[in-house]
Protein backbone atom coordinates (compact mmCIF):
# COMPACT_ATOMS: atom_id res chain seq x y z
CA UNK A 1 0.00 0.00 0.00
CA UNK A 2 2.63 2.26 0.61
CA UNK A 3 3.32 4.83 -2.39
CA UNK A 4 6.91 6.35 -3.97
CA UNK A 5 7.18 9.75 -2.97
CA UNK A 6 5.79 11.80 -6.36
CA UNK A 7 8.17 13.77 -8.30
CA UNK A 8 7.37 17.73 -8.02
CA UNK A 9 9.03 20.53 -9.80
CA UNK A 10 9.09 23.85 -7.78
CA UNK A 11 6.87 26.55 -9.66
CA UNK A 12 7.94 30.26 -8.99
CA UNK A 13 6.62 32.55 -5.75
CA UNK A 14 6.85 32.40 -2.69
CA UNK A 15 4.77 33.92 -0.12
CA UNK A 16 3.67 33.75 3.35
CA UNK A 17 0.49 33.12 5.51
CA UNK A 18 0.87 36.19 7.74
CA UNK A 19 -0.16 35.77 11.50
CA UNK A 20 -0.41 39.61 11.83
CA UNK A 21 -1.38 42.17 8.94
CA UNK A 22 1.44 43.42 6.67
CA UNK A 23 1.28 46.86 7.99
CA UNK A 24 1.08 45.88 11.83
CA UNK A 25 4.31 43.65 10.49
CA UNK A 26 6.27 47.36 9.56
CA UNK A 27 5.10 48.39 12.78
CA UNK A 28 5.82 46.05 14.98
CA UNK A 29 9.47 46.42 13.23
CA UNK A 30 10.47 49.22 15.21
CA UNK A 31 9.69 47.80 18.33
CA UNK A 32 11.02 44.05 17.87
CA UNK A 33 13.66 45.05 15.34
CA UNK A 34 14.14 41.36 13.74
CA UNK A 35 12.16 39.38 16.23
CA UNK A 36 9.23 40.65 14.13
CA UNK A 37 10.11 37.79 11.46
CA UNK A 38 8.69 35.58 14.00
CA UNK A 39 5.92 36.54 13.57
CA UNK A 40 5.75 35.86 9.79
CA UNK A 41 3.84 33.09 9.49
CA UNK A 42 4.13 29.91 7.17
CA UNK A 43 5.76 30.31 4.27
CA UNK A 44 4.16 28.71 0.78
CA UNK A 45 5.06 27.42 -2.54
CA UNK A 46 3.33 25.85 -4.98
CA UNK A 47 4.82 22.63 -6.50
CA UNK A 48 3.59 20.78 -9.92
CA UNK A 49 2.77 16.74 -9.19
CA UNK A 50 2.47 14.45 -11.56
CA UNK A 51 -1.66 14.37 -10.86
CA UNK A 52 -1.85 17.46 -8.78
CA UNK A 53 -0.70 21.23 -7.93
CA UNK A 54 0.66 20.90 -4.01
CA UNK A 55 0.63 23.51 -2.04
CA UNK A 56 3.32 23.09 0.51
CA UNK A 57 3.22 25.35 3.51
CA UNK A 58 5.81 25.08 6.17
CA UNK A 59 7.65 27.08 9.61
CA UNK A 60 10.84 25.28 9.45
CA UNK A 61 9.84 22.03 11.76
CA UNK A 62 6.88 21.34 10.24
CA UNK A 63 5.17 20.92 6.38
CA UNK A 64 1.50 21.03 5.50
CA UNK A 65 0.16 19.78 2.45
CA UNK A 66 -2.86 20.55 0.63
CA UNK A 67 -3.92 18.99 -2.65
CA UNK A 68 -5.31 19.65 -5.67
CA UNK A 69 -5.98 16.94 -8.71
CA UNK A 70 -6.06 18.76 -11.66
CA UNK A 71 -9.00 17.09 -12.65
CA UNK A 72 -10.79 18.92 -9.94
CA UNK A 73 -9.63 22.32 -10.67
CA UNK A 74 -12.65 24.57 -11.28
CA UNK A 75 -11.24 27.99 -11.95
CA UNK A 76 -8.18 30.26 -11.17
CA UNK A 77 -8.87 33.87 -10.49
CA UNK A 78 -6.03 36.64 -10.12
CA UNK A 79 -7.15 40.06 -9.01
CA UNK A 80 -4.86 42.94 -9.62
CA UNK A 81 -4.58 44.69 -6.23
CA UNK A 82 -3.29 48.57 -5.31
CA UNK A 83 -0.07 47.44 -2.92
CA UNK A 84 2.30 47.42 -5.21
CA UNK A 85 1.20 51.15 -6.73
CA UNK A 86 0.98 52.29 -2.45
CA UNK A 87 4.37 51.11 -2.38
CA UNK A 88 5.97 52.69 -5.29
CA UNK A 89 4.38 55.85 -4.14
CA UNK A 90 5.92 55.66 -0.48
CA UNK A 91 9.24 54.99 -1.37
CA UNK A 92 8.51 57.45 -4.28
CA UNK A 93 7.97 60.35 -1.65
CA UNK A 94 10.72 58.58 0.51
CA UNK A 95 13.66 58.99 -1.99
CA UNK A 96 12.16 62.12 -3.12
CA UNK A 97 12.34 63.96 0.13
CA UNK A 98 15.77 62.36 0.92
CA UNK A 99 17.84 63.59 -1.94
CA UNK A 100 15.63 66.81 -1.49
CA UNK A 101 17.42 67.09 1.86
CA UNK A 102 20.68 65.61 0.54
CA UNK A 103 21.06 68.54 -2.13
CA UNK A 104 19.65 71.19 0.69
CA UNK A 105 21.66 70.41 3.52
CA UNK A 106 24.98 72.02 4.30
CA UNK A 107 27.20 69.37 5.54
CA UNK A 108 28.63 67.09 2.67
CA UNK A 109 28.75 63.97 4.99
CA UNK A 110 25.42 64.12 6.11
CA UNK A 111 24.42 65.23 2.87
CA UNK A 112 26.06 61.84 1.68
CA UNK A 113 24.37 59.88 4.27
CA UNK A 114 21.00 61.10 3.03
CA UNK A 115 21.89 60.72 -0.81
CA UNK A 116 23.08 57.46 -0.62
CA UNK A 117 19.62 56.51 1.95
CA UNK A 118 17.43 58.12 -0.64
CA UNK A 119 19.43 56.43 -3.61
CA UNK A 120 18.38 52.69 -1.81
CA UNK A 121 14.87 53.75 -1.78
CA UNK A 122 15.22 54.70 -5.33
CA UNK A 123 16.78 51.51 -6.41
CA UNK A 124 14.27 49.60 -3.90
CA UNK A 125 11.14 51.78 -5.94
CA UNK A 126 13.15 50.67 -9.49
CA UNK A 127 13.11 46.95 -8.17
CA UNK A 128 9.48 47.32 -7.15
CA UNK A 129 8.06 48.61 -10.04
CA UNK A 130 10.04 46.53 -12.41
CA UNK A 131 8.18 43.12 -10.90
CA UNK A 132 4.85 44.77 -11.99
CA UNK A 133 1.40 44.89 -10.13
CA UNK A 134 0.76 42.95 -7.29
CA UNK A 135 -2.26 40.57 -7.40
CA UNK A 136 -4.05 37.98 -5.27
CA UNK A 137 -4.83 34.63 -6.28
CA UNK A 138 -7.45 32.04 -5.46
CA UNK A 139 -7.94 28.46 -6.55
CA UNK A 140 -11.57 27.36 -6.99
CA UNK A 141 -12.49 23.43 -6.88
CA UNK A 142 -16.04 21.79 -6.01
CA UNK A 143 -15.43 21.71 -2.14
CA UNK A 144 -13.25 25.23 -1.50
CA UNK A 145 -11.80 27.98 -2.68
CA UNK A 146 -8.16 28.77 -1.11
CA UNK A 147 -5.80 31.77 -1.57
CA UNK A 148 -2.37 31.43 -2.86
CA UNK A 149 -0.12 33.73 -1.32
CA UNK A 150 2.74 32.86 -3.04
CA UNK A 151 1.51 34.24 -6.42
CA UNK A 152 1.74 37.96 -5.41
CA UNK A 153 2.51 39.51 -9.05
CA UNK A 154 -0.07 39.82 -11.81
CA UNK A 155 3.08 38.85 -14.87
CA UNK A 156 4.47 35.70 -11.48
CA UNK A 157 0.93 34.66 -11.31
CA UNK A 158 -0.07 34.17 -15.31
CA UNK A 159 3.35 32.49 -16.00
CA UNK A 160 2.04 29.78 -13.18
CA UNK A 161 -1.26 30.11 -14.77
CA UNK A 162 0.81 28.61 -18.11
CA UNK A 163 2.42 26.30 -16.44
CA UNK A 164 -0.68 24.53 -14.54
CA UNK A 165 -2.84 24.73 -17.90
CA UNK A 166 -1.41 22.04 -20.00
CA UNK A 167 -1.66 19.35 -17.18
CA UNK A 168 -5.24 20.60 -16.20
CA UNK A 169 -6.34 20.54 -20.25
CA UNK A 170 -4.64 17.33 -20.44
CA UNK A 171 -7.06 15.75 -18.06
CA UNK A 172 -10.23 17.81 -18.78
CA UNK A 173 -10.09 18.85 -21.79
CA UNK A 174 -9.13 21.91 -23.69
CA UNK A 175 -11.22 25.40 -22.42
CA UNK A 176 -10.19 27.56 -25.07
CA UNK A 177 -9.41 31.70 -24.73
CA UNK A 178 -12.62 32.79 -26.35
CA UNK A 179 -14.91 33.82 -23.61
CA UNK A 180 -16.77 30.82 -22.33
CA UNK A 181 -20.80 30.96 -21.62
CA UNK A 182 -21.97 29.12 -19.24
CA UNK A 183 -25.12 27.18 -20.13
CA UNK A 184 -27.57 29.43 -18.31
CA UNK A 185 -25.85 32.42 -19.92
CA UNK A 186 -26.09 31.13 -23.28
CA UNK A 187 -29.83 30.39 -22.58
CA UNK A 188 -32.11 33.54 -23.82
CA UNK A 189 -33.90 35.20 -20.79
CA UNK A 190 -37.12 34.00 -20.82
CA UNK A 191 -38.88 36.84 -19.51
CA UNK A 192 -37.14 39.12 -22.37
CA UNK A 193 -38.85 36.72 -24.71
CA UNK A 194 -41.78 36.92 -23.55
CA UNK A 195 -43.77 39.59 -26.08
CA UNK A 196 -45.35 42.26 -24.46
CA UNK A 197 -48.84 43.47 -24.35
CA UNK A 198 -49.43 44.74 -28.14
CA UNK A 199 -50.62 48.10 -28.06
CA UNK A 200 -54.18 47.98 -30.51
CA UNK B 1 -24.52 23.55 -12.40
CA UNK B 2 -22.67 26.92 -11.64
CA UNK B 3 -22.48 29.26 -14.10
CA UNK B 4 -20.68 32.23 -12.08
CA UNK B 5 -17.76 32.93 -9.83
CA UNK B 6 -17.65 35.33 -7.23
CA UNK B 7 -15.52 38.29 -6.82
CA UNK B 8 -12.58 37.63 -4.65
CA UNK B 9 -13.17 41.25 -3.07
CA UNK B 10 -16.72 42.20 -3.46
CA UNK B 11 -18.52 38.41 -3.51
CA UNK B 12 -20.35 39.49 -6.25
CA UNK B 13 -21.37 36.58 -8.74
CA UNK B 14 -19.20 37.80 -11.85
CA UNK B 15 -21.14 36.32 -15.05
CA UNK B 16 -19.90 33.67 -17.99
CA UNK B 17 -18.92 36.44 -20.51
CA UNK B 18 -16.13 37.30 -18.51
CA UNK B 19 -14.54 34.12 -18.14
CA UNK B 20 -11.39 33.01 -19.82
CA UNK B 21 -10.61 36.61 -21.79
CA UNK B 22 -7.14 36.13 -21.09
CA UNK B 23 -7.36 40.04 -19.90
CA UNK B 24 -8.19 41.57 -16.66
CA UNK B 25 -11.86 42.68 -16.61
CA UNK B 26 -13.38 44.84 -14.14
CA UNK B 27 -15.80 43.76 -11.80
CA UNK B 28 -18.92 45.65 -12.78
CA UNK B 29 -19.87 45.69 -8.46
CA UNK B 30 -17.08 46.49 -7.01
CA UNK B 31 -14.63 47.63 -10.01
CA UNK B 32 -11.88 45.01 -9.23
CA UNK B 33 -9.37 44.42 -11.78
CA UNK B 34 -9.69 40.35 -12.28
CA UNK B 35 -8.56 37.58 -14.61
CA UNK B 36 -10.68 34.84 -14.46
CA UNK B 37 -9.69 31.53 -15.87
CA UNK B 38 -12.27 28.54 -15.58
CA UNK B 39 -11.91 25.15 -16.49
CA UNK B 40 -14.24 22.65 -17.67
CA UNK B 41 -14.58 20.72 -14.80
CA UNK B 42 -16.18 24.06 -13.36
CA UNK B 43 -19.37 23.01 -16.23
CA UNK B 44 -19.20 19.45 -15.28
CA UNK B 45 -22.07 18.54 -12.65
CA UNK B 46 -21.25 17.16 -9.15
CA UNK B 47 -20.57 13.25 -9.38
CA UNK B 48 -23.18 11.80 -6.89
CA UNK B 49 -22.44 9.03 -4.87
CA UNK B 50 -23.48 5.31 -5.01
CA UNK B 51 -24.97 3.39 -2.68
CA UNK B 52 -24.79 -0.01 -3.86
CA UNK B 53 -27.64 -2.74 -5.20
CA UNK B 54 -28.78 -5.60 -3.11
CA UNK B 55 -27.65 -9.56 -3.26
CA UNK B 56 -30.71 -10.59 -5.78
CA UNK B 57 -29.14 -14.17 -5.96
CA UNK B 58 -27.62 -16.09 -2.88
CA UNK B 59 -24.36 -17.22 -4.96
CA UNK B 60 -23.74 -13.93 -5.88
CA UNK B 61 -20.59 -12.56 -3.31
CA UNK B 62 -21.77 -9.71 -1.01
CA UNK B 63 -19.95 -6.82 0.54
CA UNK B 64 -17.64 -7.15 3.67
CA UNK B 65 -19.19 -4.50 5.52
CA UNK B 66 -22.95 -4.55 4.07
CA UNK B 67 -23.76 -8.67 3.83
CA UNK B 68 -26.93 -7.49 1.50
CA UNK B 69 -25.19 -5.43 -0.72
CA UNK B 70 -23.55 -7.04 -4.02
CA UNK B 71 -19.69 -7.13 -4.14
CA UNK B 72 -18.27 -5.00 -6.79
CA UNK B 73 -14.85 -4.55 -6.14
CA UNK B 74 -11.81 -5.95 -3.83
CA UNK B 75 -9.84 -3.84 -1.79
CA UNK B 76 -6.47 -3.69 -3.03
CA UNK B 77 -4.58 -3.15 0.52
CA UNK B 78 -6.98 -5.96 2.08
CA UNK B 79 -8.55 -7.92 -0.33
CA UNK B 80 -12.04 -7.68 1.28
CA UNK B 81 -15.22 -7.88 -1.42
CA UNK B 82 -16.68 -4.47 -1.49
CA UNK B 83 -19.96 -2.32 -2.59
CA UNK B 84 -19.99 0.52 -4.54
CA UNK B 85 -20.47 2.59 -1.28
CA UNK B 86 -17.70 1.11 0.46
CA UNK B 87 -15.12 1.53 -2.50
CA UNK B 88 -13.22 4.27 -2.21
CA UNK B 89 -10.91 4.92 -5.44
CA UNK B 90 -7.39 6.38 -4.83
CA UNK B 91 -5.10 7.31 -6.87
CA UNK B 92 -6.27 4.32 -9.19
CA UNK B 93 -6.88 2.15 -6.17
CA UNK B 94 -9.84 0.44 -5.13
CA UNK B 95 -9.78 0.63 -0.98
CA UNK B 96 -11.69 -0.10 2.05
CA UNK B 97 -12.58 2.46 4.67
CA UNK B 98 -10.91 0.76 6.91
CA UNK B 99 -7.43 0.29 4.96
CA UNK B 100 -8.10 4.14 3.98
CA UNK B 101 -8.06 4.96 7.65
CA UNK B 102 -5.31 3.02 8.21
CA UNK B 103 -3.03 4.22 5.31
CA UNK B 104 -3.72 7.62 6.82
CA UNK B 105 -3.28 7.18 10.47
CA UNK B 106 0.04 4.92 9.33
CA UNK B 107 1.15 7.81 6.91
CA UNK B 108 1.89 4.74 4.43
CA UNK B 109 -0.48 6.43 1.24
CA UNK B 110 1.24 9.79 0.97
CA UNK B 111 -1.45 11.24 -0.93
CA UNK B 112 -3.52 11.25 2.43
CA UNK B 113 -0.81 13.28 3.90
CA UNK B 114 -1.01 16.57 5.32
CA UNK B 115 1.39 17.21 8.04
CA UNK B 116 5.21 16.22 8.08
CA UNK B 117 7.46 16.63 10.75
CA UNK B 118 10.53 17.73 9.66
CA UNK B 119 13.08 15.84 12.10
CA UNK B 120 15.80 16.33 9.68
CA UNK B 121 16.30 19.88 9.94
CA UNK B 122 15.35 19.86 13.88
CA UNK B 123 18.00 17.49 14.40
CA UNK B 124 20.19 20.06 12.15
CA UNK B 125 19.24 23.41 13.91
CA UNK B 126 20.15 21.43 17.50
CA UNK B 127 23.58 20.59 16.19
CA UNK B 128 24.56 24.08 14.78
CA UNK B 129 23.26 26.04 18.27
CA UNK B 130 26.27 26.57 20.33
CA UNK B 131 24.85 24.95 23.84
CA UNK B 132 26.35 22.00 25.06
CA UNK B 133 22.29 19.93 25.64
CA UNK B 134 21.32 21.21 22.17
CA UNK B 135 24.57 18.76 20.57
CA UNK B 136 23.32 15.88 22.92
CA UNK B 137 19.56 16.74 21.84
CA UNK B 138 20.69 16.89 18.37
CA UNK B 139 22.48 13.00 18.34
CA UNK B 140 18.84 12.14 20.15
CA UNK B 141 17.10 12.98 17.57
CA UNK B 142 19.42 11.87 14.46
CA UNK B 143 19.59 8.42 15.73
CA UNK B 144 15.46 8.13 16.77
CA UNK B 145 14.08 9.45 13.50
CA UNK B 146 17.10 8.37 11.67
CA UNK B 147 14.34 6.76 9.19
CA UNK B 148 11.61 9.17 9.58
CA UNK B 149 9.81 10.41 6.43
CA UNK B 150 11.67 13.69 5.01
CA UNK B 151 10.09 16.93 3.35
CA UNK B 152 7.84 15.66 0.18
CA UNK B 153 9.54 18.43 -1.84
CA UNK B 154 12.76 19.13 -0.49
CA UNK B 155 13.93 16.12 1.09
CA UNK B 156 17.87 17.24 2.22
CA UNK B 157 18.76 13.60 3.32
CA UNK B 158 22.29 14.49 3.65
CA UNK B 159 21.04 16.76 7.00
CA UNK B 160 20.28 14.10 9.30
CA UNK B 161 23.93 12.47 9.04
CA UNK B 162 25.46 16.39 9.08
CA UNK B 163 23.83 17.06 12.23
CA UNK B 164 24.60 13.62 13.78
CA UNK B 165 28.32 14.71 13.11
CA UNK B 166 28.10 17.72 14.17
CA UNK B 167 26.36 16.92 17.25
CA UNK B 168 28.75 14.76 18.31
CA UNK B 169 31.69 17.05 17.62
CA UNK B 170 29.71 19.83 19.64
CA UNK B 171 29.10 17.45 22.44
CA UNK B 172 33.12 16.14 22.35
CA UNK B 173 34.27 19.33 22.65
CA UNK B 174 32.22 20.55 25.36
CA UNK B 175 33.07 17.29 27.17
CA UNK B 176 36.61 18.48 26.58
CA UNK B 177 36.64 21.69 27.62
CA UNK B 178 35.04 20.87 30.95
CA UNK B 179 37.65 18.02 31.39
CA UNK B 180 40.50 21.09 30.86
CA UNK B 181 38.51 23.09 33.27
CA UNK B 182 38.29 20.46 35.78
CA UNK B 183 41.66 19.56 36.01
CA UNK B 184 42.81 23.29 35.83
Amino acid sequence: MANAAPPYRRLSGTGYHYLVPPWALVLLFFVMGIFVLLFRGRRTQLWLGPEHLLLVETDGYREYYKRFNYRDIQAFIIRKTPQGKAVNVLLATIAALLIFFAIVVADPVGGGVLGGIGAFCGLLLLINALRGPTCHCRLHTAVQGVDLPSLTRVRLARNVLGKIRPPIEQVQGRAGFEPLVGPTAARPDPVRETPGPTAS
Amino acid sequence: MRTTVPCTKCGSQLPGELFNTGNLITCPQCGARLQLEVFPAFFKPLEVGQTGDRVMVEVESSCFYHPQKKAVVPCEACGRFLCALCDVELDGKHLCPACLESGKKKKTIHSLEDMRMLYNRQALVLAVLPLFITGLAAIYVAARYWKAPTSLVRPMRWAMPVALVLGTLQTLVFVIVIIAAVRS
